[in-house]
């Protein structure tokens, strides 16, 4: 066949194709995923003459939804990002380039390249979530609450570099450290923080606002409480009652 | 034997339990798998029947391929990285370990979590084994529920309870 000669060709005979459909061929080359399997790479023959079409049938964004789900704005806008830079185009799912017989070999390589930074945008699921939720929060922060003047990456103890605040709002008593939590990891942080600041004299009411207060271990969740004056359930939570609790609290 | 995953260590026991102990659906999967982006797609949650664990389950199959498919059990620990313990495929194409492990990944196959492997700390279920255990995906779907001990499986999937008592051990 001549396209199975032509990539073996350029493949320097490290490849084979397999029928997987007429006029549909799988190809088996070194390119592997994480796990070990084989990148589903396929070869779509065309019938009426035409360009060849090099794509993955929806297999890579199949793969990718076991552990990561491309479902806010800004994975999908990363997902673009990453399609649109390395020219490969996305219909219903399936990755896709249009190609000419002798640049076979570059658009299998072009497609593979971005089959896996597609698969790799799972090990970066908790800094996309996490950018989104603080660009969310700061969104808000930033639009509804500039009476109070906020200020962002504040460190109440200077030699404490350690223990930063999200945001201070300013009120008449005493000023408001507002922090955003998305996880554990984070809510341990900020429990340490304010505990340090009430050990160091400092006078302040601390507000968190979680992401999803719920998805805390047990154990954070009492943590938490314990140590902060304020909490919100959720970034809706704190849109829907963080402004009257502020005036409350004025 | 033992391994880490973040601050939790896991023994090839914990793994077997994980894997195989009653769990609760506390959300249900659609009663229809959902077209998305080239695949249909379900999803639903579970908890160990003692509430101590959380999993979840993804069954997903190609749009274009019907035999491209997957069913697969992830646990959620409550601190540290959420790993896929046992995934259920149809016969989807090659793997990195054919020759060493002389399978194929052209027939049928089951992924499972592995304690070396979740001490190499990244897939944990890399290898995979050929299964004679089912041959489409209706077939790996009622495998599926009986190894990871779904309770009231029926009234989640009645049409693979039947599948299920039709192909059950004791009738071979």
């Amino acid at each position: 066949m001549e396209y199975l000669d032509l990539l073996r060709l350029q493949f320097n005979n490290r490849v084979r194709l397999r029928e997987k459909r007429p006029n549909i061929l799988q190809l088996e080359a070194p390119l592997y995923h994480e796990d070990g399997d084989m990148m589903d790479i396929f070869i779509e023959i065309p019938k009426n003459g035409g360009k060849i079409k090099v794509c993955d049938f929806g297999m890579t964004l199949m793969r990718l939804s076991y552990s990561f789900d491309i479902d806010t704005p800004n994975k999908e806008r990363i997902l673009n990002r990453i399609l649109s830079e390395n020219q490969v185009e996305e219909t219903d799912g399936n990755l896709w380039i249009e190609t000419e017989p002798d640049k076979l070999y570059s658009s299998v390589m072009q497609l593979a390249q971005v089959v896996g930074k597609v698969s790799n945008m799972q090990l970066y699921r908790r800094e996309i979530a996490y950018s989104l939720f603080y660009e969310k929060l700061q969104e808000f922060i930033e639009e509804n609450l500039r009476n109070y003047t906020p200020l962002p990456k504040v460190f109440p103890i200077p030699e404490r570099d350690d223990l930063e605040v999200d945001w201070q709002l300013k009120l008449p008593m005493k000023p408001v450290y507002v922090f955003g939590v998305k996880d554990y990891a984070k809510s341990r942080l900020v429990a340490i923080s304010c505990l340090e600041f009430q050990k160091a004299h400092k006078q302040f009411t601390s507000i968190v606002i979680h992401e999803d207060f719920e998805n805390l271990p047990k154990k954070d969740r009492s943590r938490i409480t314990s140590a902060v004056d304020k909490q919100f359930i959720s970034l809706e939570d704190f849109k829907e009652n963080g402004l009257s609790y502020l005036e409350r609290a004025a | 034997m033992e391994g880490k995953n973040a601050m939790v260590t896991y023994t090839s026991e914990l793994l077997s339990s994980l894997i195989s102990c009653k769990k609760k659906v506390v959300k249900s999967p659609h009663k229809e798998m959902k077209i998305e982006r080239g695949s249909f797609r379900n999803d639903l949650s579970l908890k160990s029947e003692d509430g101590k664990w959380n999993f979840s389950v993804f069954m997903r199959k190609n749009q274009k391929f019907a035999e491209n498919f997957t069913i697969g059990l992830r646990y959620h620990p409550q601190e540290g990285e959420s790993f896929t313990l046992l995934r259920c495929n149809g016969p989807h194409g090659n793997h990195i370990d054919l020759e060493r492990t002389n399978s194929s990944h052209y027939v049928f196959h089951i992924h499972m979590a592995n304690i070396d492997r979740l001490n190499d700390g990244v897939f944990s279920e890399r290898m995979g084994t050929i299964t004679d255990k089912y041959a489409s995906y209706e077939e790996a779907l009622s495998y599926f529920i009986r190894e990871v001990g779904i309770m009231d499986a029926d009234q989640f999937f009645p049409e693979y309870i039947i599948q299920l008592s039709l192909f059950s051990e004791e009738g071979e």
